[in-house]
């Protein structure tokens, strides 16, 4: 499937989207009870929509199970690459840190063209977190989709208002007060990605597997690269997602 | 990092309007009204995709915690503000 590059988006800035934009009115409960609805009305046209894309033969079952796939992968896209890189030469390092997108169309990785690309160093003194208040602005081209929890309201509140305690209460993540927690909050034409620490135990690895330590999470700041031994226990306990239901032809 | 284009430089305290009708709206509230230092200088970035028409530079300006929340920590959040947004905060004020 190809997603064309000037795509619609952005319901707020786009006529064309805004017009379908439905309001709510009432209660909370009754507020609730309308959203629920939407949401029936939209699963139910996004299914006969994907069954006329298969009846004309525009995708298949196989090119939607497998962007299901690929949209539900706990891997960040080119993230634990250019990461890797960085921790293993620090040339690049210093060109992504002061170039951005240059120093990845050199290194050959595919992007698109959301915004310029502002990359910020975690280190002992500086634990960086991102965030976008107002949407969900991310470097969505080369990280692909963002966690979950990235476009929450709780999140998207508490980590400007009290960032120490939104990491610790979200995350689990307690930064030593040594560190300063800079939080950089995006608003749609820089995106920014955190390069994580490199982690303890991973002296001689190659860069192919110390990219696999690069989590969706650390790219943000809401978590560090793991160290070799989460990964084997993550790798155990992995589950594959599970392809939600389409309704049959 | 400094241009032509850009009136601001890397380390001017500014202070960001409390409103601004005409301003690109994609300017956090819990910024307006608030004193920061300029941290980074973009110039003017072209964004077809999310806004119409070209805006003013670009920067991306440094906040103390305590100045935009109730914390107290020595941290800090950092905000993308368009220059119409901002005004020289002079250093005796």
């Amino acid at each position: 499937m190809v997603t064309e590059d000037n795509r619609k988006e952005r319901g707020d800035y786009d006529d064309f989207l805004k017009i379908k934009k439905k309001e709510h009115h009432g209660t909370l409960d009754e507020r609730m009870v309308g959203v629920e609805q939407d949401l029936n009305d939209y699963q139910e046209l996004l299914e006969v929509f994907v069954q006329a894309l298969i009846r004309r033969g525009w995708a298949t079952r196989d090119d939607l199970a497998q962007r299901w796939k690929q949209l539900h992968e706990e891997r960040p896209w080119a993230g634990g690459v250019i990461v890797a890189k960085a921790w293993a030469d620090p040339d690049f390092k210093q060109a992504l840190l002061t170039t951005g997108r240059e120093a990845l169309r050199e290194m050959g990785v595919h992007q698109g063209k959301v915004g310029k690309l502002v990359v910020v160093e975690n280190s002992d003194k500086v634990h960086n977190v991102i965030v976008c208040t107002l949407c969900s602005c991310y470097p969505y081209d080369i990280l692909g989709d963002t966690p979950w929890w990235y476009k929450h309201e709780s999140y998207r509140t508490n980590i400007v208002q009290n960032p120490r305690a939104c990491v610790k209460d979200m995350f689990q993540l307690e930064i030593p007060t040594a560190k300063e927690l800079q939080v950089w909050d995006s608003t749609s034409d820089v995106r920014y990605f955190v390069l994580p620490q490199r982690p303890a135990r991973t002296e001689g690895m190659s860069e192919q597997e110390l990219a696999k330590l690069v989590t969706i999470d650390s790219l943000i700041g809401a978590g560090y690269a793991l160290e070799p031994s989460q990964l084997r226990e993550r790798e155990a306990a992995h589950v594959e997602p599970e392809m939600p239901r389409v309704r049959p032809d | 990092m400094s241009d032509t284009i850009s009136k601001y430089k890397i380390g001017d305290a500014v202070m960001v309007a409390a409103e601004n009708p005409t301003g690109n709206p994609r300017t956090p509230r819990y910024i307006r009204g608030k004193r920061g230092v300029i941290g980074l200088v973009h110039g003017i970035l072209e964004n077809v995709r999310d806004h119409r028409g070209i805006h003013k530079p670009l920067y991306t300006v440094r906040f103390d915690l305590s100045e935009v929340s109730t914390c107290h920590e020595q941290d800090s959040i950092w905000v993308d503000v368009h220059e119409e947004w901002l005004t020289e905060l002079k250093q005796d004020s």
